[in-house]
């Protein structure tokens, strides 16, 4: 579904909450008049489970979008091995080829992308623009952020990944 | 190394000794347990559930002392608690569930061991681990002609570099540089310098690889850590290994200068080891 320029989506698992509880208040309104008399707040709580995550998401991919351009000003292209403990808070770019996608149901998908030096996970608290598979070439821009907010290993805050053409490296001794 | 006549590789407590001691203080008090029920001595049995929670502390640390975190094994303490704070009064419950929990506990360690790679765990001597504690330790003599001011600038172009503050780093290294002149020391550390700054002025202004780029010659090969491709000719996916190896012999040839002839930055590159040791790992 479009909202203005952000395409909301809505995850998988919120869609079967909303079933599930669909189902539940079927069977306990076919089998309660008591509950029947109460459809009238029933029904719209129902509704809320399906558009508070449709809103969230409107409003995570909507600041996503906003913040996108910042980072392909100020992000740097870095390698992955490069990519360390004191570098947490920088904004950098990486390409390489995703290896594994986590999470996708959640709407919270974690990209595993490697490139020759290294892998790195690439965390992202909304979907992103493009439907990114297992090895497709991507370019990655984010934040680094350490794996557990004070701790762990770093990992990017993914603001955009999209794909890319393999480029070229014209590079030759001196 | 500034402390040779100490082994390298000395840590305060070996992980391995831990490792062994999660199974043991965890199977231990479910045997424990069964021993004081078989026996019939009237004691109650959940202060057994200690070496459970010893064992999960332990774990924790394990998963504490790796550079990749597991989430799973950091919380067990906080599971131990609320398991084992709640009194049981059954004797088999409280053995079953020592037992299930030690199980538990052992699967998270082999999980641990397999997913979360090798522990880095303190080291008590002031040495490097691996084979960065090998090359700074080779690099050594190489290192004595510098004076402290150099491997200072060594340190700081290095540290900014990893930082990712590469605006800096031309800074850094023109300044390194300048202090190298008349030193009697051999070109690769000049050499090192230069490709960090050249390579640090291309990030920062987000150009692409150039045509021609700073290289280390033949000659300084002896003093890097990573052997110089055979040759720099683009492969046929258009990559050249030659311009990220010039780099990260370059970074390591600061890294082991400042280490070596900089003993006062030592605490402070102390904090970029982990980075080091990946780049010389490749």
């Amino acid at each position: 579904m479009k909202i203005g320029n952000v395409d909301v989506k809505v995850s998988i698992l919120a869609i079967a909450v909303f079933v599930v509880f669909t189902i539940l208040l079927l069977v306990a309104s076919v089998n309660s008049p008591e509950v029947r008399s109460q459809l009238i707040w029933l029904i719209p709580g129902l509704f809320m489970l399906l558009i508070i995550p449709m809103a969230l998401n409107y409003m995570s991919r909507s600041q996503y979008a906003d913040i996108t351009p910042v980072y392909e000003a100020e992000a740097k292209t870095v390698r992955i091995k490069l990519i360390n403990e004191n570098m947490i808070g920088k904004p950098v770019r990486i390409e390489g080829v995703v290896e594994k996608v986590r999470f996708r149901f959640l709407n919270r998908p974690q990209f595993i992308v490697a490139d020759r030096s290294g892998e790195i996970s690439c965390k992202m608290f909304t979907n992103p623009d493009e439907d990114i598979h297992e090895h497709d070439v991507v370019e990655v821009l984010g934040m680094v952020i350490h794996r557990y907010v004070a701790v762990g290993d770093p990992v990017i805050n993914c603001v955009s990944i999209k794909r890319i053409e393999k480029k070229s490296s014209p590079a030759k001794e001196r | 190394m500034s402390q040779p006549d100490i082994p390298a590789g000395s840590t305060a407590v070996p992980a391995a000794y831990v490792e062994l001691a999660v199974p043991v203080f965890s199977f231990g008090a479910a045997v424990l347990a069964i021993l004081i029920w078989t026996s019939g001595i009237a004691i109650d049995l959940r202060f057994t559930a200690t070496g459970c929670v010893i064992a999960s502390v332990l774990l924790a640390y394990l998963a504490w002392i790796r550079p990749k975190k597991d989430i799973v094994a950091l919380t067990t303490p906080v599971y131990a608690i609320i398991f084992f704070a709640v009194p049981l009064d059954d004797a088999v419950a409280t053995i079953t569930l020592e037992l299930l929990y030690a199980v538990s506990l052992s699967i998270l360690l082999v999980r641990l061991k397999s997913r979360f790679g090798a522990p880095v765990a303190a080291r008590v001597d002031g040495t490097l681990a691996g084979s960065l504690g090998d090359y700074v330790e080779r690099s050594q003599p190489a290192c004595a002609c510098l004076t402290p001011a150099a491997a200072h600038r060594a340190a700081v172009a290095f540290m900014r570099y990893a930082a990712g503050e590469y605006g800096d780093v031309p800074v850094e290294s023109r300044e390194g540089i300048l202090l190298l002149d008349n030193s009697g020391c051999a070109p690769a550390f000049k050499t090192a310098f230069e490709i960090l700054a050249e390579q640090a002025i291309l990030t920062e202004k987000s150009r692409p690889r150039p045509e021609w780029y700073k290289q280390f010659a033949s000659a300084d090969e002896a003093l890097l850590a990573r052997p110089l491709p055979h040759s720099c000719k683009k492969n046929d996916e258009e990559y050249d290994e030659g311009y990220d190896a010039a780099l990260d012999n370059a970074l390591l040839l600061l890294f082991a200068a400042a280490w070596n002839a900089s003993a006062a930055d030592r605490a402070h590159l102390s904090t970029a080891e982990v980075f080091a040791l990946r780049i010389i790992e490749g």
